[in-house]
């Protein structure tokens, strides 16, 4: 990096990243890259702050719904059965919205790849990572046909906690990154690489959970 | 041009051979009309030998042996009556196999279950009772499958079984007479 | 660093698969892979998958068989109204589309305790609804009725309607509300089939009879004394023939294989059909008396040990455990005071009405080549719905009448019929005025 700023003259952070490609993925070094070339100018907001901000908070706001709403009761007459509970109740209509979640789940993970393998054919990694987001709250939605408000017990109990902590520290995330152009360089993207790590530790047993999640259904 | 003339006659072999292959398939089986009526005949040959030979020779107007009863399993020595006695069968079948199922009904039943449920039904009971000694055929779709459906009748062999259906408190009619039609055999085979 | 996560992570996801995979494929005890508390019908064996899962992937085929397995006898007995046969035919296609009554657990699902109303039911209550809401046309008296009243109220249930059909009203509406005392029979299936099982030789143990005269003494004047089964017979391992100081169900059932059998079939011995520990109080959700919760069930839970006192096994048994409102209820009941009468010699026990009478009834058999008299040791037998009781055990005593009024006041139940039952069911009436039209 030094090199390629006293050898090449790159001492612009766009200069940089053009010749390093240092920070082209997420963005989230390009305050560490404003520092090494002495720009002291604020940050530059992130593409789609505003809606990473607002998407973030209304994750937040589900996640807190399905946590704490009241678990959905079953109709006392076969005559008042309403259309939520046909959902969530149903057999048919749980796998139709288990493996949606599964599906949307899979989508959003598409953006990984687009950072870890770089791979600039896939697009732009900031419209991936609103995808990402949305596609979270997608999730939030779906869960809630898929479960109407229970919170499961044994396996199920700890898959849907495990899923709702991984949302709620990628809305968490997603908020550092909506707001970092607020915070000081440092600040702003230490914040944000330890929620982003946090979100995606906290994932590890995902995989496997969701796996025996789906296996207990056939299996038994 | 070449092309399209490859592609015509690729469509047209193909359309020959489903066409072929439909036709041997329907050679191969037996023709549901031919099926039905027989199916037929031996439940109508078993139905008139239970009411001959068990029930009038052994029940109340014969031996006094065996007490035919609607609650049969309730009294000691209880036999099914003849028309109990072809719906345990129909339901043992249905037991042994999906190949074809049956049924007795009526426009005039005593248990409500057993009236015409689809079209097919009512227009087959309609038929039989209007054309006597006339059997009714046709086709219809219940759920997802196609059915060969076929409507026999079932008429009053003996003053048995006028004299339960005109007295029955369930029963819609009550004039019943000797060979007339009561109700009709539905034999329905998937197609 | 970013090395050490990934290969943290897949430590994790390894470690926990090996977890669940052990659960899933090698380990007894799945609790951890329950999705809710099964029903109270099937708690006891919650734990026994395979006894209701029983092969994996099986899907809703599997599981039915496995219902029928355990429960297609008593529907037989009970003339089911609703059996399987009768929706197989494509005509009901609209129906099944509805509610698909091929399968039990379209109305009984499990593991869904927050859902199951009494009976493992899972459906809302008016159920009945879905096929028959033109009951009113055909039925002048049933207009306007609610649909969650069809099997709530002492008039019809799903399946057992033995007690219930309209012709078995009309043929049993009179009758005074209680007749004399009937004189109930002496079981005497143990009696006739036991010894027919005992083991030609039964080893002898010398030295543990020279220890215990007074046990000895106690059982030389038992029946089992009388037909030949001495301290050998229920106190030695039938292939190794050595000492077995406490006997359980597996020597009982050497001999009363017939009782041994409607036992496990009830909410007593269900666990040990599934090869489980014995059921204790403590894990039940009925209450019981402090003393005795951490007790296991057993044969000789109610039989004494060398002392066979059935006059015991009938009653007090059943209360040294029993803690509800009906079983407390039960001494001052008019029920429990001909028993006190009966015990007091007032008149024959065999007059007398004890909790066996109606919860462990005798039952005329054919078993083993034998007529018998039979105590069914299924408890659950007769047990729900109540109607269950009014052919085989109310009646005895009482008018039909009087026996389903009775079975569909709570409060009466709950104080062991102590007193009329506060409500009329008007199931006779409609079916005579019917009749007389």
């Amino acid at each position: 990096m030094n090199s390629a700023i006293q050898n090449n003259g790159c001492n612009t952070v766009t200069a940089l990243q053009s010749c390093t490609k240092a920070g082209t993925v997420c963005g989230s070094c390009k305050p560490l890259l404003q520092q090494i070339v002495g720009d002291n100018s604020i940050p530059e907001k992130e593409s789609n702050a505003t809606t990473l901000t607002a998407a973030g908070l209304l994750a937040l706001g589900l996640v807190a719904l399905i946590g704490f709403w009241p678990e959905a009761q079953v109709a006392t007459s076969v005559q008042q059965v309403n259309w939520f509970e046909g959902i969530w109740n149903d057999k048919f209509w749980k796998q139709v919205t288990g493996f949606s979640l599964l599906g949307l789940t899979a989508i959003g993970l598409l953006m990984s790849l687009r950072k870890r393998l770089s791979w600039a054919w896939m697009g732009k990694f900031s419209a991936w990572r609103l995808v990402h987001i949305l596609l979270g709250i997608a999730c939030c939605l779906t869960l809630v046909l898929h479960s109407g408000f229970h919170l499961g017990a044994n396996l199920n109990q700890l898959l849907m906690i495990n899923f709702l902590a991984v949302v709620l520290l990628g809305a968490v995330t997603s908020n550092a990154i909506g707001t970092g152009h607020k915070l000081s360089g440092s600040t702003a993207s230490g914040s944000r690489k330890y929620m982003q790590w946090l979100h995606i530790i906290v994932s590890w047993p995902l995989p496997i959970l969701l796996t025996f999640h789906i296996l207990s259904v056939y299996y038994f | 041009m070449k092309k399209a003339a490859l592609i015509a006659t690729l469509i047209t072999t193909v359309i020959t051979l489903t066409a072929c292959k439909e036709e041997t398939e329907a050679k191969a089986g037996i023709d549901p009309k031919v099926y039905t009526d027989s199916l037929f005949a031996v439940m109508k040959a078993d139905r008139s030998n239970y009411t001959k030979l068990i029930i009038q020779r052994l029940g109340p107007n014969g031996a006094g042996a065996i007490k035919p009863d609607e609650h049969w399993e309730d009294i000691e020595n209880g036999a099914l009556l003849p028309a109990q006695m072809f719906r345990a069968g129909a339901e043992a079948v249905a037991t042994m196999t999906d190949d074809f199922t049956y049924s007795l009904q009526s426009l005039w039943p005593i248990n409500k279950q057993n009236a015409p449920k689809t079209p097919a039904e009512e227009a087959g009971l309609k038929y039989i009772a209007e054309n006597p000694g006339e059997n009714y055929y046709g086709e219809e779709t219940l759920g997802d499958v196609t059915y060969y459906t076929a409507v026999y009748p079932d008429v009053a062999v003996s003053p048995a079984c006028t004299g339960c259906h005109n007295d029955h408190k369930d029963s819609p009619k009550t004039d019943f007479k000797i060979g007339e039609v009561m109700g009709g055999v539905v034999i329905r085979v998937p197609l | 660093m970013k090395k050490w996560l990934w290969f943290g992570w897949i430590v994790v996801s390894l470690g926990l698969a090996g977890y669940y995979g052990y659960s899933f494929f090698q380990s007894e005890n799945k609790q951890n892979l329950l999705i809710g508390d099964a029903s109270y019908g099937h708690y006891q064996i919650e734990l026994a998958c395979s006894a209701c899962h029983t092969e994996a992937f099986g899907g809703q085929e599997s599981i039915q068989k496995a219902c029928v397995g355990c429960h297609a006898e008593e529907l037989e007995a009970a003339h089911d109204s609703h059996p399987k046969k009768k929706f197989t035919d494509p005509r009901n296609a609209d129906l099944l589309a509805v509610l698909d009554a091929r399968y039990c657990v379209s109305c009984h699902t499990e593991h869904q305790q927050e859902q199951t109303h009494p009976m493992g039911l899972t459906l809302p209550k008016d159920y009945c609804f879905h096929c028959h809401q033109d009951i009113g046309e055909d039925r002048e008296s049933h207009k306007n009725l609610a649909f969650d009243s069809c099997a709530s109220a002492g008039c019809h249930n799903y399946h057992d309607n033995r007690a219930l059909y309209e012709d078995f009203l009309l043929e049993n509406h009179q009758g005074a509300w209680v007749n004399a005392l009937a004189r109930i029979t002496s079981p005497n299936a143990a009696a006739k089939l036991a010894p027919e099982r005992i083991p030609a030789a039964q080893p002898d143990f010398p030295q543990q009879v020279a220890q215990h005269p007074d046990i000895h003494s106690e059982w030389s004047a038992s029946s089992h004394a009388e037909a030949g089964v001495s301290c050998g017979g229920c106190h030695s391992d039938a292939t190794t023939q050595a000492w077995v100081e406490k006997p359980g169900i597996e020597q009982c059932q050497t001999c009363h294989l017939n009782e041994a059998n409607s036992y496990k079939a009830g909410k007593h011995g269900m666990r040990l059909a599934q090869s489980l520990s014995a059921i204790s109080p403590v894990e039940s959700h009925l209450p019981f008396k402090e003393q005795a919760l951490s007790q296991h069930q057993g044969c000789n839970s109610c039989h004494g040990a060398h002392k066979t006192d059935t006059q015991f096994a009938a009653a007090q048994a059943c209360l040294g455990c029993h803690n509800d409102q009906h079983s407390l209820a039960f001494e001052t009941s008019p029920h429990g005071k001909l028993l006190s009468q009966a015990i007091a010699g007032v008149f024959p026990v065999e007059q007398a009405v004890t909790c066996a009478t109606c919860h462990m009834p005798r039952e005329e058999k054919t078993l083993m080549g034998h007529k018998v008299i039979q105590v069914n040791h299924n408890q659950n037998d007769n047990l729900r719905p109540n109607e269950k009781m009014i052919r085989p055990v109310c009646m005895q005593c009482h008018n039909l009448s009087f026996a389903i009024d009775a079975l569909a006041d709570p409060a009466l139940i709950d104080n062991n019929f102590n007193g009329k039952p506060s409500q009329h069911i008007p199931s006779i009436d409609w079916a005579r005025r019917r009749e007389a039209k």
